[in-house]
């Protein structure tokens, strides 16, 4: 072809092209004969509608170049990947750090992210779950006693279900469990929910096979009919659809299967079967019996403002009618906060914290960058000098960012998944909904997003920088100015910034780890060690006399305390650490209760014998109780210090009388048989370590009925081994089994496993803020290590004519000392303001109704937290700097004057 | 009679056929590809210069062609079209599918 001419614009190209051709059939056709002005009107003719067919061409050439100049941007972004990739292969080493470092940031914030959407954004696996609301009580005299949360009692539910209009449906249960026996299995127990009919229209979910239940089997003494979860069908009756109508046996009772729950279903968390719970006026028991638990669906149109609404106007009208009422009250939570609980402050705060780690990996890869960008001045002044604009050149670097930065999301994306598999399935209570959490579409659209701000945060500056030389290299001769002004300022800016941004973390994360040693040093209240606990129940079925229940107990432990091995066992309608029954009681020694007295209502425990000696609980005053308080022998109860304090503040409470309402059996009439007390114990631990103590009565379980609620049939065994209880759980199984061979243990576990169990959320949070802590601290030190280093590996011609002109090493070292620790000074001061503000955030983080706090037993302004960090990472600081400086001091004078 | 010498006349899709066929030996500019086509079907097909310029755009658009800025034999200032790597495959298969084409169409109209 013929020499090159630059394209003329598209409007100016087509007026070209077409007067070019027309000049040539001009010129053909004069050459034929033709007049010029006939061969022009000729030329021109042939083209038709000129000017229409000249906006045609011109369209389709802007269209043309628009899609040139695309293929174009691809063409060279090719070329960018491959040269990007190419210089990296060059330098493994860096390649590698880089990758790692921001590979580790990806990963941690992407695990945290996914755990956060998996517990906090994904909608609960329910229709419109966002209508979705749970009921309860709290009961708030005016004397400021304030119990938050408890269950509703029945007519509390009857009566608001019969009046309210913001729920479009209500359900009601209670938890219960049931052993599975027959069928050629091991006797089995599991947790059941006994529910009306409403809960699964509430909840929006229907059996996969079979049906609800029906409204005329929600009635007391209705048919014995369930539905089984997924799990118990396909794994104790094999999944056999066949199941529906055919019977099973549940404590012994032959209950017909109506209906099975698709997989997954599990509501309330842990329930593996549901029947109906028959609850109405003639069942519902009195306003004081609260063992309900409430879900709602609002009705369409209606928003948790009108739930409350409706809800002060039950409360007033309840005061009215009720003596004794005023205080007791409804309130509703939306069921997703309900089941996430304390999870939104805890992962605010890791995803606080990991963001900061991803930020500290950004500043060092920045620093990493800079360092590079400045050694490939040569290599950028070649570019420069062949052609590539600064925009070229800046974009090349920025792509070689995108490329590091893509690297790094693989790796984290690896990361993530191993991290999240591994945190699961080491504790998969931890957090509420845990199982839930996973990779999906969110996730990865986050680490995308965390990716392109990452490659975005390190390697625009240093782009821009090296462009900026390129330009200027260009203009002048001299090229050579390692660490240029403008590069060194913000390189000890970055410095800055991640010293300030780990201070933070390392902050949060010691008074996290601080608070979670106090939850784990806190007294729990017993001899934790060598303690096997299980749980056992004595169906009606098989033991139809409750009054016979204890006795059978007492039989069951005498057989397990022969157990070799063996040095003490016991049992309790609730063990430490195992919840929590409440129960109003009366007073013997003063007035009936007034409105705005406090509440007359403490937990209670019925115990087995040896209790207090088999849980190493110290007597602290009086007595204990012993195999002679007994059934017709005179009540005798062992109270709790708090609520000693609590009713008898400067008294002794030995010999004092409080009592449980009871009907008489023939009239109905109701009385109250007092019980005495005889000795005081410290405070229980029934769930946390971190909740306040709360008023605790412990009556023999021996001694029978003392209350309407009769004789709890369900205990938890507690067994003291006396070397270890791995090796006495066999022989314990085959005590129980000798005992009564259909009787299945459940909820085995060792009291040292319970108690770890209840302090898994924090310990989660310790744990991974402790990781993301250490994670800035070695990123931090790097990055100050790097910065001094290379700042005297910069300086070395300047130091070395220092040392020429006779200065002394250590003024040299204080030179450089100086310069490191300057900007970690002013990182530290930054941090410290900035961490001071983050905690004032935790602490106002809305306390929930349940009283749990992120921080236990420290101070969120702790000053030794907020002193001895500080103190350390300049330690580290100045450790950094230190070794870059003694390497300056044995800078040979005349080796760096031969330098250059 | 012939083929009118209008681009209305000719089958669609047939004068991008033409136009890639006659880059095949060359870049060209508008005109020549014009001249080069009439004389080769001896002013058979007179191609309309309203429509082969259109053609030419939308070929280069879709990239099949590629055009350049030279001077032309004359030393005058002329755009010339080229075949892309793309345009030769488009045309071989073209080709191969008139003739097909073509010859079903002879033996159908010979047959009878």
């Amino acid at each position: 072809m013929e020499r090159r001419v630059v394209r003329p614009p598209v409007e100016r190209e087509v007026d070209d092209e077409f007067s070019f051709h027309v000049e040539m059939r001009v010129r053909e056709l004069t050459a034929r004969g033709w007049h010029e002005d006939d061969a022009r009107a000729e030329a021109i003719r042939r083209f038709g509608d000129m000017e229409r067919v000249k906006a045609d061409c011109r369209e389709l050439g802007a269209r043309r170049d628009t899609r040139m100049s695309r293929r174009l941007w691809w063409d060279e972004t090719r070329q960018d990947f491959g040269y990007a990739v190419r210089q990296l292969r060059r330098s493994p080493g860096f390649a590698a750090l880089t990758i790692v470092t921001l590979g580790i940031a990806i990963g941690a914030n992407t695990a945290v992210f996914s755990v956060v959407n998996g517990v906090l954004l994904r909608p609960l696996p329910y229709p419109e779950a966002e209508r979705l609301a749970v009921l309860w009580t709290r009961y708030l005299p005016p004397s400021g006693f304030d119990i938050p949360k408890f269950q509703l009692s029945g007519p509390e539910f009857l009566d608001y279900q019969e009046t309210s209009r913001a729920f479009e449906s209500l359900g009601v249960y209670v938890n219960g469990s049931r052993a599975l026996t027959g069928e050629g299995s091991d006797a089995e127990r599991i947790r059941v929910a006994l529910q009306s009919a409403g809960v699964l229209t509430t909840l929006g979910v229907r059996p996969m096979f079979g049906r609800a239940f029906t409204p005329q089997e929600d009635v007391p003494g209705g048919p014995a009919v369930t539905i089984l979860g997924y799990d118990v069908w396909a794994n104790r009756f094999g999944g056999d659809p066949g199941i529906i109508g055919t019977s099973i046996l549940m404590n012994g009772v032959s209950t017909e299967v109506v209906g099975v729950m698709p997989e997954g279903f599990s509501y309330p968390e842990g329930t593996r079967a549901w029947l109906p719970l028959g609850l109405d006026r003639t069942t519902a028991g009195g306003r004081g019996g609260h063992g309900y638990y409430a879900v709602g669906r609002l009705a369409p149109g209606m928003t948790m403002g009108d739930v409350r609404a409706e809800l002060d106007v039950v409360r007033q009208r309840w005061a009215q009618e009720f003596e004794h009422n005023e205080a007791h009250f409804l309130w509703a939570q939306d069921l997703h906060s309900e089941i996430v609980a304390d999870a939104p402050a805890r992962l605010l705060l890791l995803m606080s914290a990991v963001g900061l780690v991803l930020l500290v990996a950004c500043a060092n890869v920045a620093n990493l960058l800079l360092a590079r960008g400045e050694r490939r001045q040569g290599e950028v002044a070649v570019r420069t000098t062949l052609g590539a604009g600064r925009g070229r050149i800046t974009r090349q670097l920025a792509t070689e960012s995108f490329v590091l930065a893509a690297a790094a999301a693989a790796v984290g994306l690896v990361l993530a998944l191993a991290g999240t598999r591994g945190l699961i399935a080491l504790d998969p209570e931890a957090l509420p909904r845990l199982g839930e959490v996973g990779l999906d579409a969110n996730v990865l659209l986050f680490t995308t997003g965390a990716t392109l701000l990452t490659a975005l945060l390190f390697g625009v500056a240093p782009a821009y920088l090296a462009g900026r030389r390129a330009a200027a290299s260009a203009a002048s001769s001299t090229h050579r100015t390692v660490g240029g002004r403008r590069t060194g300022a913000l390189r000890r800016l970055l410095v800055t910034g991640e010293v300030a941004m780990s201070l933070v973390v390392v902050i949060l994360a010691g008074l996290v780890v601080r608070s979670f040693s106090a939850l784990t040093s806190a007294d729990p209240g017993l001899d934790t060690d060598d303690l096997l606990t299980f749980s056992l129940t004595l169906p009606p079925a098989a033991y139809p006399d409750a009054d016979l229940v204890p006795a059978a107990y007492e039989t069951l432990l005498e057989r397990v305390r022969a157990v070799p091995g063996v040095v003490g066992a016991t049992a309790a309608s609730a063990l430490p650490f195992g919840g929590l029954s409440q129960w109003d009681f009366q007073l013997d020694d003063r007035p009936p209760r007034q409105e705005g007295d406090l509440a007359w209502n403490a937990g209670i425990t019925h115990v087995a014998t040896d209790y207090f000696e088999t849980l190493g609980i110290p007597i602290v005053e009086g007595r204990g109780l012993t195999t002679r308080d007994g059934r017709g022998e005179a009540l005798v109860a062992v109270v709790s210090r708090s609520m000693a304090a609590r009713f008898w503040p400067d008294q002794n409470v030995i010999g004092k009388r409080f009592g449980y309402q009871m009907a008489d059996d023939e009239t109905g009439e109701s009385y109250v048989p007092w019980i005495t007390i005889v000795g005081v114990v410290p405070d229980p631990v029934t769930s946390s370590v971190a909740r306040e103590p709360y008023p605790h009565v412990y009556v023999p379980e021996a001694q029978g009925g003392i209350s309407t609620y009769g004789v709890p049939r369900s205990l938890s065994v507690a067994v003291r081994a006396g070397t270890s209880v791995a090796s006495v759980t066999p022989a314990v199984r085959r005590a129980v089994a000798e005992f009564d061979r259909d009787l299945p243990l459940y909820q085995v576990t060792t009291m040292e496993a319970v108690v770890s169990r209840s302090l898994s959320g924090p310990r989660i949070t310790a744990n991974l803020l402790g990781a993301f802590a250490t994670v800035t601290l070695v990123l931090a030190v790097v990055g100050i290590y790097g910065v001094i280093s290379y700042s005297v590996a910069g300086r070395t011609r300047e130091i070395g004519v220092r040392v020429a002109l006779g200065a002394e090493r250590h003024a040299i070292t204080r030179m450089i000392l100086g310069e490191g620790a300057r900007p970690v000074a002013l990182g530290i001061a930054v941090g410290l303001a900035c961490a001071f503000a983050a905690t004032r955030l935790i602490e106002a983080v809305p306390s929930r109704p349940d009283g749990s706090s992120i921080l236990y037993g420290v101070q969120p302004a702790d000053p030794l937290t907020f002193s001895l960090l500080p103190l350390g990472l300049l330690a580290l600081g100045i450790v950094a700097s230190w070794i870059p400086a003694l390497r300056a001091t044995r800078i040979a004078p005349t080796e760096a004057l031969r330098e250059e | 009679m012939g083929l009118s010498r209008t681009g209305r006349g000719l089958l669609h899709g047939t004068l991008d056929a033409l136009v890639l066929k006659t880059l095949s030996h060359g870049a060209l500019h508008g005109y020549a590809i014009a001249r080069w086509i009439e004389e080769r079907t001896g002013g058979a097909i007179q191609v309309e210069e309203g429509s082969l310029y259109p053609a030419l755009y939308r070929l280069e658009k879709k990239g099949l062609l590629r055009s350049e800025w030279g001077v032309s034999e004359l030393e005058r200032r002329a755009k010339f079209y080229s075949l892309t790597s793309r345009g030769q495959a488009t045309l071989e298969a073209q080709t191969e599918e008139w003739l097909r084409f073509s010859s079903a169409v002879t033996s159908l109209l010979g047959s009878v």
